[in-house]
C-alpha cells in the first residue's frame, strides 16, 4: 500500500507536525505513515483524508498483492 | 506545557522514585515506597492533563499491545524455567520450593489476569458488556478460580514468611521453631 499524503500535505502548505495535531496524533505517526510503514485505522485513514481534502480512496493506493483476496 | 518539559518533568519523577526505594530499602521503612509511588501516580495524572500535545496515539496503543503480549510469553517461559530450576535445587535448601510456588502462582495470576482483560475488551467491544453485574453473571467461574488462586497465594507467602517451622536467633544461639525442614544455619547468629 503506497500513499499521496506527503504531495497533499506540501499542496496545502502544511508540515508533518501540524498535520498531527489536525489529526490527533503524534508527528512520528505521520511520518511512518507517509513513509508507508504504518497501516492506520479507518479512522484516522478518513481523518487524514478530510484533513487534506480528499478521500481515503484517492490518499491510499492499494496494490493487488496487499489484499488476499485478489490471490 | 508541551511533550518535551512532560518527558523532562516524569524522568525527574522517575529519579525520585527509584531514590525513594532505595531509601526505604536502607532504612527499612516501607511504607515510604507506598506514599511515593501513590504520590508519583497523581503528580504524573495532573501533569499529562497539562500537556496540550498528544502523548499517545494509536500507534503507540498497538505497539504497546504487542510488547505486552511478548512481554507475557518471555515472562511465562523465564518463570517456568525459573520453576523448575528451583524445584530441582529444593534438595539443597527447601526455601527454594517455596519460592517457587510463589513464582508459579504469579504467573498463574499474570496469564489469568490478561485472559480475563483481553476477554473483557474483546465483549466490551462487542457491546456484549454493560455492567459489572453481568460481567460477574457471566463470568462467575473465572472469580472463583482468580479468587482461590489468590487465597493460596496468600497462605504459601504467609506460610513462607512467618516465621513458623525455622530456626530463630534467640540470645546468641539458633533456636528450633516448629519443625523446620532445613539444616540449621550456618551463619553466626548475633
Amino acid at each position: 500500500m503506497t500513499n499521496i499524503i506527503k504531495e497533499l500535505r506540501a499542496r496545502h502548505n502544511l508540515t508533518q507536525e501540524e498535520l498531527a495535531r489536525l489529526a490527533g496524533v503524534r508527528r512520528e505517526t505521520i511520518l511512518f505513515l507517509e513513509a508507508g510503514k504504518y497501516n492506520p485505522s479507518l479512522k484516522l485513514a478518513h481523518d487524514v483524508a478530510r484533513i487534506l481534502k480528499t478521500n481515503i480512496d484517492e490518499l491510499f493506493i492499494f496494490n493487488d498483492s496487499d489484499s488476499p483476496c485478489q490471490k | 506545557m508541551n511533550l518535551k518539559k512532560y518527558n523532562f518533568l516524569r524522568l525527574i519523577i522517575v529519579i525520585l522514585l527509584s531514590f525513594s526505594i532505595s531509601l526505604s530499602i536502607s532504612l527499612s521503612n516501607y511504607l515510604i515506597p507506598i506514599i511515593a509511588v501513590a504520590a508519583a501516580m497523581i503528580i504524573l495524572y495532573i501533569l499529562r492533563h497539562k500537556v496540550n500535545e498528544v502523548i499517545a496515539d494509536e500507534r503507540d496503543y498497538a505497539l504497546a499491545g504487542q510488547s505486552a503480549r511478548y512481554t507475557i510469553s518471555i515472562f511465562g517461559i523465564l518463570m517456568m524455567i525459573g520453576v523448575f530450576v528451583l524445584l530441582s535445587l529444593q534438595a539443597k535448601n527447601p526455601l527454594y520450593g517455596d519460592i517457587s510456588s510463589i513464582l508459579a502462582y504469579l504467573t498463574c495470576f499474570l496469564m489469568i489476569t490478561n485472559s480475563l482483560i483481553f476477554n473483557f475488551l474483546k465483549k466490551k467491544e462487542a457491546n456484549e458488556i454493560k455492567g459489572f453485574k453481568e460481567i460477574f453473571k457471566k463470568y462467575w467461574i473465572y472469580f472463583l478460580i482468580a479468587l482461590i488462586l489468590a487465597l493460596l497465594f496468600i497462605v504459601s507467602t504467609l506460610r513462607l514468611f512467618s516465621g513458623e517451622d525455622g530456626w530463630l536467633c534467640e540470645n546468641g544461639a539458633w533456636q528450633k521453631h516448629g519443625q523446620p525442614r532445613a539444616e540449621m544455619p550456618e551463619s553466626i547468629c548475633r
